[in-house]
């Protein structure tokens, strides 16, 4: 079975090794558990490049070590400069070989089939010459260099080394340890457009109108700083991109924790990307002057990574012991997003923790397990095998929350239902674990508490009048309606509002040890309910209106039965003829009472937002735009509707320019002209 | 004449044209603070034909007449764009006093010049394509325009040429003798803004920085990144790309942004002193959050650190109310305070006002007065009237501009009616609320009211 790639195939050793070494190497590692006799190549094979091709149509199939034999997958060397790295790191920037697959269609740039890369500097107004792709020497070069650790000057290495990035980043989401799938970008095409010089700056963003990543750089000539060298920062601003490719209507919301969970989202896939990658997490041993190496309990390992990514702006929120009501009134997404990646990183302890005890039982895949190593595993060894879990904790249940306005509740909700799903035996009580972290962060009300801890059949969530085979479901979005419309009633859909179908799709995710999860086929559905802004507090909108987003997700297995159903009713009744009574009609109340409830919070935020100005137009030409006067909300009219969007953040010191731009109030979005 | 200051602010649109008459002396003090107007200039000829045909004293050759001191207080043209020397060709100007940023040779100003000719590269490139311009932006590049190098010019060459004299380069802190007027007695004039290190104060390191690393590194780039063969992506297409292009950070727009701001605050602010009474003209000066050293410090925040102990420590009779009306050039009431965040940083800042123009006990009329010298054509915030409003609390000489047109038959919905005003919706958005309130005097609802092209406010002396 094909094996995850994850950043332990990744080989620290120079591209120079030529094939024949790595065959030799391969077979001594057989050699040494095995002992049989040696197995030598068998001469005169080749693979031509159609060959290649045809293998490449069965790729998934193969393991990764073949693919690295067949040219299928192919080294590429990253470079990491990170401009936050703790002083104690001597050597700041360092260079890893990694692994990514190739496609017939490489192509200058780099380009591949999701990303893009166009190296425009807008301060220069010039394009840099993109990295070649040369089909014989299977390498990027530029004036027929091959692009690796000896090219660390150039601006072309800098093109490959972050395209690099971006392909292993894309893997960790798609991989069955992840969503299982491929996940589509949020705007009309699936090239990413990836922008390593953007031009002088603090800064760098996802952008989903010009469909781009950017990344800018700052400091001074003699010493500069490439935030697209920075892993924290790309890994940060792609995830962006991907849970808006995941959930695109997240980014119309008034509501700060759908921006926090952005942030959070951003964080915490750079940290687990960092903690999963062997030659970081040297960089953090070293960072932490070895004591990571040294330490004797998981806390002190937590305390020293905490200390280790201090300062740095996406790392910093990792340690803290924020709950919900202490940060009631905050209005930055960055600060709110600690409480949430707070709560994640106790979960992180907690597994590690329990791997602590008894590491032959909690073995994530075989490749891991050092002949040898003994039934104990070290602080250490607990803290980088629970970040790996992680990846499956964290990742996986983003397919299960709501299409729109996603809550901290709706994650720690979708959390605990995939951990229920992948591990339903559940030995080490991850269940209540999860529960546990959550409550106590108040992300989780002692209610949630009880009902998630009610026995219940998995199956037993949702009642459907109308049963549809699954097949016909998930035919197509045309006819996944037919199935939601002929259970509107049971879905809290209302008779007289049309909805349309937002994504259809299929997952395959894997569980511990690689073992295959029940296929998930995911519904997700939207409606808009208008909303009327009526009153001086809605400052230039009064009198106009805007909508406020419904829907729901719901998960089936291959059965057809629904594994999950994540709601966000709307305010209105029902409205239609048929009129059931019982647990229907106590559905519909809870149903229309939440919808009300977040139809006022929708008002009440969107006045705090205009009042605290924090509402406006974005400044700029078709050169660009003004960056200091981008507002945290735009709001789009299309004469009908106003709708209000989250901009995306900039600044890398988002948080000082928050709170200056506090200090000065409405008015900050002015131009003193 | 008599014994009364007078105070005289010409209906020029959206732009500053303030005349000052001290009674005493020979024939009176005469002062002309600032000139200009965005847009065209019409309004500021005639303002100037009828100050020198009504205001100034004879001076000493046949058919001229004297203007005892222009202050032009910050470079941009709508303070600067009237001082055509062929207007003052009758005049005869005895000194004209300019901010000492607009020295090209001031030492201490060299990094706040180089960011501004940065600025004036980078905004006339975007205005050499041609392209239509977003409001905001036409109105930034217009603060680069080339006619404003002309007016330069006049203010720094020709005008003083055409009066054999040299232009004086103000700062707080000179003393009379340096300024080196001769006023009437009872009288003296004090430039409290800008400080003489205008580098230090104004700019911000974190700019200084930017700026010196971007030209930097743009250099750096341009070195070792030879440029494509072909200077449009092959990977995407040209549409994708002209996307791309707008959604880029310009540092052009950004740092010109920020020189504009700092301009402002390079403005001269004037206090005169007169028989006891305390007029207080601020140009365009800002202010932003919290004075500190090193930091781009708006004006009133450097001006309160300098000089509350001194010349700001009594409330003023008269303010100049700054930047038309901008909701950035004057200070913010303490009540703000509570409202910015649960424990702001900022503390002296919100002193400010209260501390110049208090608010009175009840059944106490104000003596102070202000006015704003105003139009709503450009930009869609200036004026901002909740600033109106609460500065009409603690001034005497307002006006419920609701009530008044109303009397004369004269719907507001009229007034602003231009393309503009109707797209941005000027009236329902920014006027309307605040009619029915009392607003200090503004030039632009004057003139709609009396016709008169400018308001006079008097001044006795209280001694």
């Amino acid at each position: 079975m094909a094996k995850p790639s994850t950043d332990r195939d990744s080989k620290k050793s120079p591209p120079s090794k030529t094939k024949s070494a790595e065959k030799k190497s391969a077979l001594e590692s057989v050699s040494t558990t095995r002992k049989a006799a040696p197995r030598t190549g068998i001469k005169g094979v080749r693979i031509s490049p159609d060959e290649r091709v045809n293998l490449y149509a069965v790729a998934r199939r193969l393991p990764n070590t073949f693919q690295e034999k067949s040219g299928l997958r192919l080294p590429f060397v990253t470079y990491f400069q990170d401009p936050f790295v703790a002083k104690q790191d001597p050597a700041q920037a360092f260079d890893e070989e990694v692994f990514v697959n190739w496609e017939p269609g490489l192509a200058d740039g780099p380009t591949s089939a999701r990303f893009a890369v166009v190296d425009y500097n807008s301060d220069t107004g010039r394009l840099a010459a993109p990295a070649e792709w040369d089909e014989r020497l299977q390498r990027f070069v530029i004036d027929g260099r091959v692009l690796d650790q000896t090219s660390v000057g150039l601006v072309q290495f800098h093109q490959v080394s972050l395209w690099t990035l971006l392909q292993r980043a894309l893997a960790f989401f798609e991989d069955s340890n992840g969503l299982g799938r491929t996940i589509p970008w949020a705007f009309e095409g699936n090239r990413l457009i990836v922008v390593p010089h953007a031009g002088y700056g603090e800064n760098a963003y996802y952008d989903r109108r010009s469909k781009s990543l950017q990344f800018y750089y700052f400091g001074a000539d003699e010493d500069p700083v490439y935030t697209c060298l920075s892993s924290d920062i790309v890994s940060h601003e792609f995830a962006h991109a991907v849970l808006d490719g995941v959930r695109p209507f997240l980014n119309e919301s008034s509501s700060v924790q759908t921006g926090a969970f952005h942030e959070f989202i951003g964080d915490f896939t750079a940290i687990l990307l960092t903690l999963r990658n062997n030659t970081l997490r040297g960089r953090l041993a070293v960072a932490t002057g070895g004591k990571i190496e040294q330490a004797t309990t998981l806390s002190s390992i937590a305390e020293e990574f905490g200390m280790a990514v201090s300062g740095r702006p996406y790392l910093r929120t990792a340690r803290n012991k924020d709950k919900m009501s202490d940060l009631a009134d905050e209005t930055s997404p960055h600060r709110l997003s600690q409480v949430l990646t707070g709560a994640m990183f106790d979960v992180l302890m907690r597994v590690a923790d329990s791997y602590q005890g008894n590491l032959d039982d909690q073995q994530e895949s075989d490749a891991f397990a050092a002949p040898g190593a003994g039934s104990e595993a070290t602080p250490k060894q607990a803290f980088y095998r629970a970040a790996e879990r992680m990846q499956r904790m964290a990742i996986q249940p983003l397919d299960l929350l709501p299409p729109v306005e996603v809550t901290y509740r709706d994650y720690a909700l979708a959390v605990c239902r995939a951990q229920k799903l992948s591990d339903p035996i559940d030995p080490h009580a991850y269940y209540d674990m999860l529960i546990d972290v959550f409550r106590k962060r108040e992300i989780l009300s002692a209610e949630d508490e009880m009902q998630l801890k009610e026995p219940q059949y998995l199956q037993d969530r949702l009642r459907l009048s109308v049963p549809h085979s699954i097949d016909e479901i998930s035919r197509s979005r045309a006819s996944a309606y037919l199935f939601l419309d002929d259970n509107r009633e049971d879905l809290l859909i209302p008779a007289n509002r049309d909805f349309f179908i937002s994504d259809l799709y299929d997952a395959r995710k894997r569980a511990r040890q690689n073992l295959p999860l029940p296929r998930q086929i995911i519904l997700e559905y939207v409606w808009r309910e208008e909303v009327p802004l009526n009153g001086s507090q809605f400052g230039e909108f009064n009198g106009r209106a805007t909508t406020m987003l419904c829907g729901g997700t719901l998960v089936f297995d291959d059965n057809g039965n629904v594994l999950y159903w994540a709601k966000k009713p709307g305010s209105l009744a029902y409205g239609g003829k048929r009129n059931r009574r019982g647990a229907v009609q106590r559905q519909w109340e809870a149903g229309v009472e939440a919808g009300t409830a977040r139809r006022s919070a929708l008002l009440e935020n969107l006045a705090a937002q205009i009042a605290g100005g924090r509402i406006g137009g974005v400044v700029g030409t078709e050169k660009g735009i003004l960056a200091s006067r981008m507002p945290p909300m735009t709001a789009e009219d299309d004469d009908e509707f106003v709708r209000f969007q989250l901009s995306p953040h900039l600044h890398l010191s988002q948080d000082s320019q928050e709170l200056e731009a506090e200090d000065t109030g409405a008015r900050q979005w002015e131009i003193s002209c | 004449m008599g014994n009364k200051l007078l105070i005289r602010a010409y209906n020029v649109g959206c732009g500053d044209c303030f005349y000052v008459r001290i009674p005493g002396g020979n024939d009176g003090f005469h002062i002309l603070i600032d000139c200009g107007k965005k847009g065209s200039t019409e309004l500021l000829h005639k303002a100037v034909g009828h100050i020198e045909a009504n205001l100034l004293p004879p001076g000493k050759r046949t058919g001229k007449k004297r203007l005892d001191l222009i202050v032009a207080t910050h470079r941009h043209e709508d303070h600067i764009k009237g001082f055509d020397p062929e207007w003052f060709k009758n005049i005869e100007v005895k000194n004209v006093w300019l901010s000492v940023a607009m020295d090209p040779k001031h030492p201490q100003a060299g990094k706040v010049n180089n960011l501004h000719a940065f600025a004036t590269q980078a905004m006339r490139g975007l205005t050499e394509s041609g392209r239509a311009l977003s409001p905001a932006v036409e109105l930034l590049a217009s603060l680069y325009g080339v006619s404003n190098d002309e007016a330069d010019t006049f203010l720094m060459k020709s005008l003083p040429r055409a009066n054999n004299i040299e232009p004086k380069f103000v700062h707080s802190g000179m003393n009379g003798k340096e300024l080196g007027l001769e006023l009437p007695a009872g009288t003296a004039i004090h430039v409290l803004a800008p400080e003489k290190d205008v580098d230090h104060f104004y700019l911000g390191e974190e700019t200084d920085r930017s700026l010196k690393g971007l030209q930097g590194m743009s250099a750096g780039f341009a070195k070792k990144a030879p440029s494509a063969s072909d200077p449009t992506p092959q990977n995407i297409s040209a549409s994708d790309f002209r996307v791309l292009q707008s959604r880029m950070l310009s540092n052009g727009l950004a740092f010109a942004a920020k020189d504009t701001s700092i301009q402002n605050n390079l403005s001269v602010v004037l206090l005169i002193e007169w028989r006891n009474r305390r007029l207080l003209f601020v140009g365009d000066a800002e202010w932003e959050g919290e004075f500190q050293e090193g930091k781009h410090n708006g004006s009133w925040n450097v001006m309160w650190e300098k000089h509350r102990k001194t010349h700001l420590n009594s409330p003023i009779d008269f303010l100049k109310v700054g930047h038309h009306g901008s909701i950035n050039a004057t200070p913010p009431p303490s009540e703000e305070r509570s409202k910015v965040r649960k424990a702001p940083r900022a503390v002296s800042v919100y002193q400010i006002l209260d501390a110049l123009l208090p608010v009175l006990k009840t059944n106490t009329k104000p003596t102070a007065t202000a006015i704003v010298s105003t139009e709503r054509e450009f930009y869609n915030p200036i004026p901002e009237c909740k600033l109106l409003v609460e500065l009409a609390r603690r001034v005497g000489n307002i006006r419920t501009y609701g009530n008044s047109l109303e009397k004369q038959g004269i719907d507001a919905k009229t007034i602003w009616v231009t393309e503009k005003a109707k797209r941005y919706k000027f009236f329902e958005k920014y006027e309307k609320d605040f009619l029915n309130q009392p607003q200090p005097a503004r030039t632009d609802l004057e003139f709609t009211l009396t016709g008169k092209e400018f308001i006079d406010v008097e001044i006795e002396p209280s001694s």
